[in-house]
């Protein structure tokens, strides 16, 4: 058992996490204790800032300026061990295309340091799970956008992470295949695993997420249990607290949090229904 | 026309924007000395050319030269692209198939992107360089060369255009695919067998006179005489006199001599060959739009794929499971066995592996009239580890660019638990079984067409070849992480080689050629032949150390960059 197993560090912890661009500041010093256990949802509208966060969780980007702890381990003193604690499915994927899946999952399985044996049962396994079986000979090049995805979600899996970062994992998935996820998902953090996931789907992040929080222009403007938020919209907005008879979505809930609708000139788009 | 400055305003916008990183503004950098280098070699060979036209004006058979020249040029021009696999400038029409543009427009568009081809712009100068020749010789004439000069060129751009549609479409097919690099070998061996065939007895002659009784030992050739029955050259020329390329040689000097009936068949087939080639290009590109080839393409794409897949299941485990392999880090391993499995599934890789063997295979060829003997100069016994040099400079595309098929993939290296100096030597592994595969051919053939290998030339190319090898991984690594460029897997175009990479990869093969040249020369002066033996054992103690060392810190750099190499390669 490793060192990161016996204390109760959290599962992620950021502080002062800041990110610069060239002329602009995509993430401002933003601070997150994930507890470990958690199905964690982390929303914001397009160009927030939650790619460039979970790039800098799992070390596809460096931060300008905070500390990064996964599992009590400092991702800048010690990447390699971090990796080795945790899956990604990064945005866009990160497949060898040319290679079938079957090999693609071998590859990353003793690359997470398994057995050639075990990483071709669990490969097996893997693929059997998610009905990828049919045609061992494909390329990845040649798969479906959403067959990529169970690859790639099988590839973050081969080695039992006990953090998983997911970005937007249900994307291009049929219904049967993100049923079947979502369970195995579930089943993950019932055993103890973190899951770290951004959609853009709320009904899926409400469904499974236990915590959320929300990033806008590079800050986290709410963070908590789903019903914190909701009580959390009802203390700044009255209008709400009165018809608080009816329970907010959590589509509702992201609106009103990240600023709702802007006003906009009736005029626009009039060539559109003309 | 509307829709075509909108395409090249796009494209100047494309590069405006790309200039925006400092990498890339090295690279423009590196593009402009690459550029000025090449057009004072292309102004050289102009002028050579200006002059040899102007002087060969009354020489019996300056006709059948000219003839001859401009066939070569138009292998030279339809070849080339293939052997560099560089076809495009970068602008592929299949981008602006979603929008409304005309079949017209999109042949002129194809035209215009193989006219600023590397290949062509090379080419314009020499031809430059005759056609003024040309005028200044028969003023008379020049609206006549004018017009014959530009169909060659049109003819040879259409030429080039076509035969990219279907050589990539031929190489969608696994089995053609297969066969073609078939052809190719063949077609590599051809350089050294039928010389060996046709001048046979010329060469046996030569050799009876020359050596010694020890090399009579040496294989005889076979009597069979290929000369023979072949056509003659006369013959050859004269058919060639009526094609595109000999039309044009024609033009150049013996212009006046034809009749005006002649002079007017000359435009006109000129004309027909262009116009004709124009068309089979306009076919080409309709029937991708519009008709089955595009389905065709992908589904035979598939298909090649998968049995792909199949090809690779069991030779590779030949060389994983080997027990050597316990030696290395595990990751390198792994990421070697992939990088194995990427250069044989790649067309694009398939071909420069072949582009460099063909160049090696090229001199034994030379080399075989001369055959060294006892006689011959010391620098003779180091023919072949020169040639292995040679063939290393070819493949020093693999070295300085070893990221570029990677695509999304390469995230992977930054997501898995390794250090960045474990996934450059997976790559370096890679590069080295490419590269000994690669001198081991050159070796067989030498050894066969050239003169018999002893002992001393073997070591002495071992040693040139691993010294050579390694020099060009420690630079190529850096190379790959500095100026990674993103290449298309599955084409034969858009290849994006760094401009600032191969001037630097140039630099240090005059640095390696002068390292390597030590021994022999040392040995040479001193009359000490086994001298090369410690001389190079010490440059390779010195490059191994030296390749230790910047593994280390070209693995850090390949970690700090991940967000440069991220933005460059997806």
């Amino acid at each position: 058992m490793s060192k990161s197993d016996n204390d109760l560090s959290p599962a992620v912890s950021i502080v002062g996490l800041t990110k610069d661009f060239e002329s602009m500041r995509a993430v401002n010093n933003i601070n997150l204790n994930i507890a470990r256990g958690l199905f964690y949802g982390f929303l914001g509208p397009n160009g927030a800032g939650k790619s460039t966060t979970i790039k800098m969780l799992t070390g596809l980007m460096s931060p300008t300026a905070g500390r990064i702890e996964i599992l009590g381990i400092d991702f800048s003193k010690n990447p390699v061990e971090v990796k080795r604690q945790i899956g990604v499915v990064p945005e866009n994927l990160a497949l060898f295309d040319r290679l079938t899946a079957s090999e693609y999952l071998n590859f990353v399985g003793r690359m997470y340091g398994l057995s050639r044996e075990q990483a071709a049962k669990r490969t097996t396994e893997l693929l059997e799970f998610m009905e990828l079986t049919n045609n061992p000979r494909k390329l990845i090049v040649d798969f479906s956008h959403g067959m990529k995805k169970k690859v790639a979600l099988a590839a973050a899996l081969i080695h039992s992470p006990k953090v998983l970062f997911l970005d937007e994992p249900f994307e291009g998935v049929d219904a049967i295949a993100s049923k079947t996820m979502k369970d195995m998902l579930q089943a993950m953090i019932s055993h103890g695993a973190t899951i770290f996931l951004t959609s853009h789907v709320l009904d899926i992040v409400e469904k499974l997420c236990t915590d959320i929080s929300i990033i806008n222009r590079g800050t986290i403007v709410a963070q908590g249990s789903i019903e914190e938020l909701r009580a959390g919209v009802f203390a700044n907005s009255e209008a709400l607290a009165q018809a608080s008879g009816k329970k907010l979505t959590l589509e509702e809930l992201f609106i009103e949090i990240v600023g709702g609708r802007p006003q906009r000139s009736e005029n626009l788009l009039s060539w559109l229904v003309e | 026309m509307e829709k075509l400055t909108l395409i090249f305003n796009l494209q100047w916008l494309l590069f405006k924007n790309s200039l925006r990183s400092q990498t890339s503004k090295i690279e423009l950098i590196g593009r402009i000395i690459f550029f000025i280098g090449s057009a004072i070699v292309d102004v050289g060979i102009a002028v050579v050319l200006f002059i040899a036209t102007l002087s060969l004006y009354n020489r019996p058979n300056a006709n059948t030269g000219f003839i001859l020249l401009f066939s070569a040029i138009t292998l030279y021009w339809q070849m080339m692209p293939l052997l560099t696999a560089s076809f495009g400038g970068g602008l592929s029409i299949s981008n602006f198939r979603r929008y409304p543009v005309s079949d017209n427009d999109l042949l002129l568009l194809d035209l215009i992107s193989g006219a600023t081809d590397i290949t062509s712009l090379s080419i314009y100068l020499p031809l430059l360089g005759i056609f003024i020749a040309s005028v200044i010789l028969n003023p008379f004439y020049s609206p006549i060369i004018i017009i014959i000069f530009l169909l060659f060129i049109l003819f040879n751009i259409a030429l080039s255009r076509y035969l990219q549609r279907v050589i990539e479409k031929l190489l969608a097919h696994r089995r053609i695919k297969e066969f073609l690099v078939f052809i190719a070998m063949l077609f590599l061996l051809s350089f050294s067998i039928i010389p060996i065939l046709v001048f046979r007895q010329e060469i046996k002659e030569k050799h009876t006179k020359q050596v010694s009784p020890k090399e009579q030992t040496i294989k005889t050739l076979p009597k069979f005489s290929l000369k023979e029955k072949l056509p003659s050259s006369q013959q050859v020329v004269q058919v060639l006199s009526w094609s595109p390329p000999g039309l044009v040689g024609r033009s150049v000097i013996n212009l006046p001599k034809e009749s005006f009936i002649k002079q007017l068949l000359m435009v006109f087939l000129s004309i027909l060959f262009s116009g004709l080639i124009i068309l089979l290009v306009k076919r080409k590109i309709n029937y991708e739009f519009y008709g089955s080839e595009a389905k065709f393409l992908l589904a035979n794409e598939t298909t090649a794929n998968n049995s792909n897949a199949n090809i690779s299941r069991d030779f590779s485990h030949i060389i994983f499971d080997n027990k050597l392999m316990n030696l290395l880090p595990l990751h390198s391993v792994m990421i070697f066995e992939k990088e194995i499995k990427y250069f044989y599934r790649s067309s694009k890789t398939l071909l420069i592996f072949i582009t460099g063997t063909m160049s090696t295979v090229f001199f034994p060829f030379i080399f075989q009239a001369q055959r060294p003997t006892e006689n011959s100069s010391f620098f003779a016994q180091f023919m072949l580890p020169g040639l292995n040099f040679y063939s290393l400079m070819i493949l020093g595309q693999f070295f300085a660019n070893s990221f570029g098929f990677d695509s999304h993939g390469v995230k992977t290296f930054f997501l898995m638990p390794t250090e960045g100096k474990n996934v450059l030597l997976g790559k370096n592994l890679a590069v080295a079984l490419i590269t000994l595969l690669q001198t081991t051919f050159t070796a067989i053939l030498f050894h066969y067409l050239v003169y018999p290998i002893n002992s001393y030339i073997l070591l002495n190319t071992i040693f040139c070849s691993t010294i050579a090898l390694l020099a060009y991984i420690i630079l190529g690594n850096f190379l790959s992480i500095f100026y990674p460029q993103k290449m298309d897997f599955s084409t034969l175009s858009d290849t994006n080689y760094s401009k600032m990479g191969l001037l630097l990869l140039a630099l240090m093969q005059g640095f390696v050629f002068c390292m390597l040249a030590v021994a022999p020369v040392l040995a040479w002066y001193s009359k000490l032949a086994w001298i090369t033996f410690p001389v190079f054992a010490i440059e390779l103690i010195v490059i191994l150390s030296l390749y230790k060392i910047s593994l280390k810190y070209a693995g850090k750099f390949f970690e700090k960059r991940v967000e440069e190499f991220l933005q460059t390669l997806l």
